[in-house]
């Protein structure tokens, strides 16, 4: 994980939802979509490397893709990963 | 919230506004509010979103509206605190810079006020009556102005003159020689052939008759049918066939037929009682505002300019429209209205004036407009225009403009009152 620009492949995007934004202010943890190949330890070696911060623990899940009609046919959405990473105490990320 | 209002003119007032830093906090997190319950944002329903998502995604916008509305339910306070009777629009001097939560906000308004009008006896005015029965000239010129709708271009005998028509051949030469040959052309004195000088083609061609023909230089235009002469100098020769003039019919009963009356004494009859409306119409006008006037005069009072030069810009933007929808284009209705801007800032003042002037003798002689007053108006505008009732009232709802219309039949009613009471001398009567 030497290049840095591997890290910006891994965290895809942070996702801003109410339930996100309930986590943040509880728990300092913060949602990503990430790469769906992409495993706890490297999602910590990103966000590290990308906000200058120290991950107190990441948690991933799948999450499948939703089932979307257009007229007569019927279609999924990609499937996609989502890592929850918790901060250490007095860690923050500016998102935004 | 502290307020300080200065006099800096005739009916002119400048009103200085700080608000404290408590009341702007309160508005900011007002906005907020609101904001958070009308911004959709993916991934948050209406009002869930976390202030700072707030403040990075929408602050820098939100506190300059903040601003605005402050400034402006501030100052719609202050109005009301200082019971100031405002006309016009009022100016604010504010920037476009966001609010600044821990800091007081100065700013401050010039506007307008409601002169105070004095008004004497506004009956039995005396003012110089005009005659307004319609002259012999007066009928002659409607008779002939009616006949002048009805002229045609027919040939005539003898010399062209200025504005006359001809029917023409042009011949188009270059060293000596016929480049091209146009028959049977209809020129104008006025309209010069391309390429020929103007003042020449009108000079020539005047004098000329029947028969006769002249010679002129040209220089080919760059759109010459002839490309190889394009630009070239040459000679234009015209031969006249015909000379032709807009010639009126006669005034007799065959015009009056045209025009669907018996015979001319009946068209004179129609014209003549036209005349009448008219004249009285037009006099009508001129001795209120001679009373208007005299009225000022005996007791003049402030304008306010602001709303003088609201009024002027109204009234030069709406003939602006109007030059453009017949087709001017932007430099011609720029010097037209730099023309006309001296008489319109006349006309607004004058506007103006009358306004203060028609409201107070209305309060004086306590003329208003009543529920009943307005229906009937709005029946009459339904009868001109071919509209219902119902239609004519969604219409004005819809512009606000019922507010104009009252303040219209006010001056109507009070320029009537102003006429019917004044006392026409008629030791100055013009008959």
């Amino acid at each position: 994980m030497a290049d840095s620009s591997i890290h910006y492949d891994i965290i895809r995007r942070p996702l801003f939802t109410e339930k996100g934004s309930r986590q943040q202010e509880r728990t300092n943890t913060y949602a990503f979509e990430v790469h769906s190949g992409a495993n706890k330890i490297e999602i910590r070696q990103a966000v590290e490397s990308i906000f200058s911060v120290k991950v107190k623990k990441v948690r991933t899940m799948n999450v499948m893709g939703k089932l979307k009609r257009v007229g007569a046919s019927y279609g999924r959405t990609s499937d996609w990963k989502k890592a929850l990473v918790t901060l250490k105490e007095g860690e923050a990320i500016q998102l935004a | 919230m502290d307020i300080q209002i200065e006099e800096i003119g005739a009916c002119r007032k400048r009103i200085q506004v700080k608000v404290p830093v408590d009341r702007i906090q309160s508005h900011i997190e007002e906005m907020y509010k609101w904001a958070n319950q009308n911004i959709q944002m993916k991934g948050f329903r209406p009002g869930k979103v976390p202030r700072n998502l707030l403040e990075q995604r929408v602050g820098p916008q939100l506190l300059v509206d903040a601003k605005k509305s402050l400034v402006e339910e501030t100052f719609r306070e202050a109005l009301q605190e200082q019971t100031l009777d405002v006309v016009g629009s009022p100016r604010i001097d504010i920037d476009e810079e966001p609010l600044v939560p821990d800091q007081d906000l100065a700013y401050s308004v010039e506007l307008d006020v409601r002169p105070e009008v004095t008004v004497g006896k506004v009956k039995e005015v005396e003012i110089e009556g005009k005659e307004i029965e319609p002259t012999d000239e007066d009928l002659e010129n409607a008779l002939q102005s009616i006949a002048d709708q009805r002229r045609q271009l027919s040939p005539v005998e003898g010399e062209i003159e200025e504005g006359d028509f001809a029917k023409a051949d042009l011949d188009y030469c270059l060293d000596g020689k016929s480049v091209v040959k146009k028959e049977g052309l209809q020129i104008n004195t006025r309209i010069p052939v391309v390429g020929t000088d103007p003042e020449e083609f009108t000079a020539k061609l005047k004098g000329m008759k029947k028969g006769g023909s002249a010679k002129l230089p040209i220089t080919f235009p760059e759109n010459f049918e002839k490309e190889e002469v394009r630009g070239k100098e040459g000679e234009l020769e015209i031969t006249i066939h015909e000379v032709m003039r807009f010639q009126s019919p006669a005034i007799d009963d065959e015009l009056a037929k045209g025009y669907q009356f018996d015979d001319l004494d009946a068209l004179k009859k129609d014209v003549l009682e036209k005349i009448s409306e008219q004249k009285e119409a037009h006099e009508f006008g001129r001795r209120e505002e001679a009373i208007l006037e005299a009225l000022y005069s005996e007791n003049p009072f402030d304008l306010p300019e602001g709303l003088i030069v609201e009024e002027s810009q109204h009234r030069l933007t709406q003939y602006a429209e109007h030059l453009r929808s017949q087709g001017a284009d932007d430099e011609v209705v720029e010097k037209q209205l730099e023309t006309a801007k001296e008489d319109v800032e006349t006309e607004a003042r004058l506007a103006v004036r009358n306004l203060f002037l028609v409201d107070a003798i209305a309060k004086k002689e306590k003329l208003f407009v009543t529920e009943s007053d307005v229906e009937q108006q709005i029946q009459r505008i339904a009868a001109e225009n071919q509209a219902t009732v119902e239609d004519v009232k969604k219409y004005l709802e819809e512009k606000e403009m019922l507010g104009e219309l009252r303040m219209d039949l006010v001056n109507r009613k009070v320029r009537e009152f102003l006429r019917t009471t004044a006392k026409i001398s008629d030791s100055l009567k013009d008959s």
